[in-house]
């Protein structure tokens, strides 16, 4: 029945060529770098880390941020299809995918609800220099703490955990 | 294929505690990847933000603040030379005689020689107020290679199991 889907010709170029697979793990790995890394550093911005830098202006890192999730959403399609059978039937793999979908509602109520009502506050002050007192940088509310903790855990604790266990579990198999 | 040789480094590290513990417990080697992936993420997001500043994005973040970071990724290397040491105790031979391995030690070097250079060429003479330190090629550079290298070292990283 799934025939069809074992021999899709992205599986038999992956499986066939001696390059594909570590180049798309590669391109995976350094699409984590940027997707994981970013959320990491406006996380701690939330958290007051640097306070005195303008948190507006960390709307700027949501554009890098979707570029690397679409090198990791467009290698991990590849790599899902390379072997779409046994992936989907891994409870790892599973719960990667949940987490991803979770991960990113996450990023983007830190999006709406903190980074773009910063940058909309800090914006008169865009305009000319930034101000060096921090006075009138924009804090943000208690409840954009938990969702940065909860941004930066889900993409640690489920994505990267699972993650790696995808890749055991599919060597085991 | 002939087995390759045993350096002598590799010999002694086998004898140690550590050797046998990362050896019998899979769960540990595991355990050091997740860490290291985790460490990886805070080392690239930290640098990658003071390099696109550097090499001229990001305007209105400034750079005096985001330096702020580098406590963070510099703990996060720690995690990684950590982790990294647990690997290389728990099969030292397979990582020495490793072409990627090697050509990622070397990266790091060269990365850390640059962070350096940006520190001292770049970031102090700002600090002290020395105009227009922003438009210098030398940040441009040091930025530029930072991105460049610690690309390149997570890349070889990648490569350890297939090269």
């Amino acid at each position: 029945m799934f025939n069809w889907l074992e021999n899709n010709p992205i599986a038999n170029w992956v499986a066939s060529s001696s390059w594909a697979y570590p180049f798309l793990l590669t391109a995976h790995g350094l699409g984590m770098a940027v997707v994981v890394g970013l959320t990491a550093v406006i996380a701690l911005r939330i958290l007051g880390f640097p306070r005195r830098a303008p948190l507006g202006a960390y709307k700027g890192l949501m554009g890098y941020l979707l570029a690397g999730f679409l090198v990791n959403a467009g290698s991990g399609a590849v790599l899902f299809l390379a072997d779409p059978v046994a992936l989907a039937a891994n409870l790892s793999f599973q719960i990667k995918m949940a987490s991803i979908v979770v991960g990113v509602i996450v990023l983007w109520r830190m999006h709406v609800k903190v980074l773009v009502p910063a940058a909309a506050a800090e914006a008169p002050v865009a305009q000319g220099s930034v101000a060096a007192d921090g006075v009138s940088i924009f804090a943000p509310p208690r409840s954009a703490k938990a969702l940065a903790i909860a941004a930066v855990l889900i993409w640690w604790l489920s994505v990267i955990v699972s993650g790696r266990l995808v890749a055991y579990l599919s060597q085991a198999a | 294929m002939t087995q390759p040789e045993m350096l002598p480094i590799s010999i002694w590290i086998e004898t140690t505690p550590l050797h046998t513990f990362m050896v019998q417990n899979q769960i540990a080697f595991t355990f050091c990847e997740t860490l290291h992936f985790m460490g990886l993420t805070i080392l690239a997001g930290a640098l990658l933000v003071i390099d696109l500043r550097g090499l001229g994005f990001l305007k209105r973040m400034p750079l005096y603040e985001l330096h702020k970071l580098v406590p963070f990724a510099i703990g996060a290397f720690a995690v990684q030379l950590l982790t990294g040491l647990a690997f290389i105790f728990s099969n030292p031979n397979h990582y020495f005689l490793d072409l990627s391995f090697q050509v990622k030690m070397v990266l790091v070097v060269l990365a850390g020689l640059n962070a350096l250079a940006f520190e001292f060429l770049v970031f102090r003479p700002m600090k002290a107020g020395v105009p227009n330190v922003e438009s210098w090629a030398v940040t441009k550079i040091t930025s530029g290679l930072s991105i460049a290298l610690w690309a390149g070292v997570l890349i070889c990283g990648r490569l350890i199991p297939y090269v």
